[in-house]
């Protein structure tokens, strides 16, 4: 198992420089930031004096230098635009998208398994027709579309619901609605198909003959071998969060990381965008370790095999 | 089991429909007229300050607290040297009034006695002195490449706490336009705290104090009672704007009275808002749309060096079809680049060009269109979020036979055409779209469109240069205005800049919360100050 985890660590390792890099060269090849940072009315001396100021005159490979030599030291720089530390922007923003990410992604699994695993129970059912339906409805939408329908509806039409800030527990309401709905069809279905396989199995039509009673068929031996798959797949939905988090903070005006990226690439801030990138992909790939960790606790064969 | 799976369905889709037809229902508020109210300046009792007025804002602009730097919210903090009124013209913001030497080189400025910065400190001559060099210096001012010859300035003199005297090399009425611009800073301050501390939090002598900013979120101002105009100070006790890009959201949030103001660039939604019942205000003065010839007098520029082209590129626009549909109604035909109705130098003899593609159609035969041009493709540059308006634009164009393409840039890539950084490559030919407020005079902003040395590199022309000289070189401003009224006409005829329209400046507000606005309708700032409680 150790040596499971150093490798799946090293891998991290590697794919975190990877992306480190080519958010780096990305950035730069969208443009000179000086551009759009500089006031409009800016004299060319002004904007080449912004420009050693913000270290943009440098070539990139003594910017790359500096980028990393700031990354190992922990210090992200400076915001071009606000001129504030970028820790400190992270440090106001990350909390408000944890808050809204964490509960929303814990509420969309403990719904979609609940949900899954009752639709496969009750296989053709009025239940599972509606799981179905559900699930074809939120991988059919566009998430910006169900995010401006569900403001209209419920917060300028019915008056129930705050649009947009997060002051009291109602402003959560919409925007955490919105990032389940995002993140539940998907984790529903697979939930609802690896359990209708499982079901199927011989080993679950042995338990039934020995009269266990039908909850603990499902809920303990059919789920636990349903896990495999869906665990795999919250690896790969967390990132689809993330964007979904871009979506939802942008029309809930909810100051977050998704926010705070969005305008710091229209605004070229490199070293926010990179900040955020690397915090995003720190988060994702801490969170695909702990997925391929959990993935050979659950499925012993996995650790013993050469990765 | 497939039929009884569609039934949902539909019930979904039926209520989109029925919620997006409900659209149209409920017209709870009021309409009220749109109406430009002249400040009222009777000494009356003034009452505290109360309550909080929200407004959301799609960007924070350039987002910095330094009034050089083109801040958005300095008109809200600090007083400027001058102050334009509704008609146009030029009062004392920080001056209680001021004299101009009978050559037109010393200007003498006098100060309102008491008038106090909001940490107490004396606006004062000092201040006064220092803020004037502070904006003339081009390295702490974007405003001075606007400027000419270094603001015309000879020497500032102090000459006792509250008077000032500017002394000019030559005499330049217009000049009261850059005093407008000059906000008054607080020098006592910045030498007790230093420049970065004290733009991070300010002390004007405006009619609102900063008393909180979170960065990307919202700045919030509380009413400066101690304001040197008592009957100016504001009736809200606090004004908060918030940061909310989503547009969706903004009217979502004025929807349901989460902020009780809402500007839009988007005439229809504001259109469908005001027939709703939301009541809109409108507010400075009428911008204008306009296509700049880029250095059209060069042959190489192709069929928009003949001026025939460009005459039939404004004869084939039909003004008032854009007016109604573009602009909803929010326009009116004609203008010229920074010279909409009302403003410095404006006379009746400059008409919009009527809708004659007939007209149009022959000017074209004339140039020898497109036989006489090895390249008959004229291309027009904007912005990417002004192409939907430019391709409607074209289609005039198109319909007398002109070929036209449109071609996408950042706005900040286009500056570096206008002496603002290295250009990528030669615009000769070029066609770049304009949508640009305009001031109470805009003569240095005209300069830069018409004349040789102008920074747009648009017109080359010995007369157009002479008239504007005349401009600036007048003894009174009066007279200034005349001979800009001759530039004007003359620049007109050139046809290197055509005005499209004028769009007039509304917002919308929420009658349960504002009752009207009472103050000078000079700008956003000056509007939202004046709003008085429902």
């Amino acid at each position: 198992m150790a040596r499971f985890i150093v490798i799946r660590l090293l891998q991290c390792v590697v794919a975190f420089f990877g992306i480190l890099l080519i958010t780096f060269f990305l950035l730069r090849a969208s443009g000179d930031p000086s551009t759009l940072l500089a006031s409009p009315n800016f004299s060319l001396e002004q904007v080449q004096a912004l420009k050693a100021e913000l270290g943009l005159d440098k070539s990139w490979g003594e910017q790359l230098g500096i980028y990393l030599n700031s990354i190992v030291h922990g210090d992200f720089g400076e915001s071009l635009l606000k001129k504030k530390a970028v820790g400190i922007m992270i440090g106001d923003a990350l909390p408000n998208t944890l808050k809204l990410m964490v509960p929303s992604f814990v509420l969309a699994m403990i719904l979609s398994f609940i949900l899954g695993v009752l639709a496969a129970t009750y296989r053709d059912s009025w239940w599972d027709n509606l799981v179905k339906f559900i699930a074809v409805l939120g991988q059919a939408l566009p998430g910006f579309w169900v995010a401006i329908m569900a403001v209209l509806i419920f917060s300028v039409k019915l008056e129930w619901l705050p649009v947009a800030g997060m002051d009291t527990p109602a402003h959560y309401i919409l925007p955490m609605g919105t990032l389940v709905f995002f993140t539940l069809p998907g984790m529903m279905r697979l939930v609802r198909s690896t359990m209708l396989d499982v079901l199927d199995s011989e080993y679950i039509k042995m338990a039934r003959i020995k009269g266990l009673p039908e909850r603990t068929v499902i809920w303990k031996h059919a789920l636990r071998n349903a896990l495999i798959s869906p665990l795999t797949i919250i690896g790969m939905l967390l990132p689809g969060t993330v964007l979904g988090a871009v979506i939802t903070e942008q029309i809930f005006n909810w100051p977050g990381m998704g926010r705070l990226l969005v305008e710091a690439t229209f605004a070229r801030d490199f070293p926010v965008v990179q900040a955020v990138t690397i915090i995003t992909a720190i988060l994702v790939l801490g969170i695909n370790l702990l997925v391929d960790i959990s993935y050979a606790w659950v499925d012993p064969q996995i650790r013993y095999q050469r990765t | 089991m497939k039929k009884w799976f569609l039934v949902p369905l539909f019930v979904l889709l039926a209520t989109v429909i029925i919620f997006t037809g409900c659209q149209q229902e409920a017209q709870t508020v009021t309409q009220t007229q749109t109406q430009t109210q002249t400040q009222t300046q009777t000494e009356t009792t003034i009452p505290e300050p109360w309550g909080t007025l929200t407004d959301v804002a799609a960007t924070f602009g350039y987002d910095n607290f330094d009034p050089n730097l083109v801040s958005s919210w300095s008109g809200l903090m600090f007083q400027n040297l001058m102050r334009t009124t509704a008609a146009g013209d030029f009062e004392g913001d920080v001056l209680q009034s001021w004299d101009l030497s009978a050559d037109g080189l010393t200007w003498t400025f006098h100060l309102i006695p008491n008038n106090f910065f909001t940490n107490g400190d004396p606006v004062d001559a000092a201040a006064v002195k220092y803020s004037i060099e502070r904006f003339a210096d081009s390295a702490r001012s974007a405003w001075s490449p606007y400027l000419r010859e270094d603001y015309n300035r000879v020497a500032v003199n102090v000459v006792d706490s509250l008077t000032v005297e500017y002394v000019t090399a030559h005499a330049e009425p217009t000049l009261v336009a850059s005093f407008s611009a000059t906000a008054i800073v607080n020098k006592a301050d910045i030498d007790r705290v230093g420049e970065e501390a004290y733009f991070a939090n300010p002390s004007g002598s405006g009619p609102w104090k900063l008393v909180g900013y979170s960065t990307g979120i919202s700045v919030k101002f509380e009413a400066n009672t101690a304001y040197c105009r008592a009957n100016e100070v504001p009736h809200f006790q606090f004004y908060q704007q918030y940061l909310v890009p989503e547009l969706a959201t903004r009217i979502s949030m004025f929807k349901t009275g989460q902020c009780d103001i809402l500007g839009l660039d988007d005439y229809a939604r504001m259109k469908a808002l005001q027939d709703e019942g939301y009541p809109v205000e409108q507010y400075g003065i009428n911008g204008t749309d306009s296509f700049a010839f880029q250095k059209s007098w060069m042959e190489e520029a192709g069929p928009v060096h003949d001026i025939n082209i460009r005459k039939a590129m404004s004869y084939s626009l039909n003004r008032q079809e854009i007016c109604d549909t573009w602009y909803s109604g929010y326009a009116i035909p004609g203008g010229q680049f920074f010279f909409p109705h009302g403003v410095f130098g404006w006379t009746d003899e400059i008409v919009a060009d009527a809708y004659d593609p007939a007209l149009a159609e022959q000017l074209i035969a004339e140039a020898g269109y497109p036989d006489a041009f090895a390249n008959p493709i004229i291309t027009v540059y904007c912005q990417a979020s002004d192409q939907d308006r430019i391709l409607y634009y074209m289609s005039y164009w198109q319909a007398v036979g002109l070929q036209v393409e449109l071609k996408v840039m950042e706005t900040a890539t286009y500056w570096s055409y206008l002496g603002f950084g290295p250009p990528p490559e030669d615009n000769i030919g070029w066609i770049w779209f304009w949508k640009s407020w305009s001031y109470a005079c805009s003569a240095y902003h005209c300069a830069n469109m018409y004349t040789t040395n102008g920074v747009h590199k648009v017109t080359n022309d010995e007369t157009a240069n002479a008239l504007y000289a005349a401009v600036t070189t007048q003894l009174t401003y009066e007279a200034a205005r005349e001979k800009m009224a001759e530039f004007q006409v003359y620049v007109k005829g050139l046809y290197t800049n055509i005005g499209v329209v004028e769009y007039q400046n509304y917002f919308l507000y929420n009658p349960a919360t504002v009752g009207g606005f009472d103050g000078r309708h000079t700008g956003y700032a000056e509007t939202i100050q004046g709003a008085t409680h429902a």
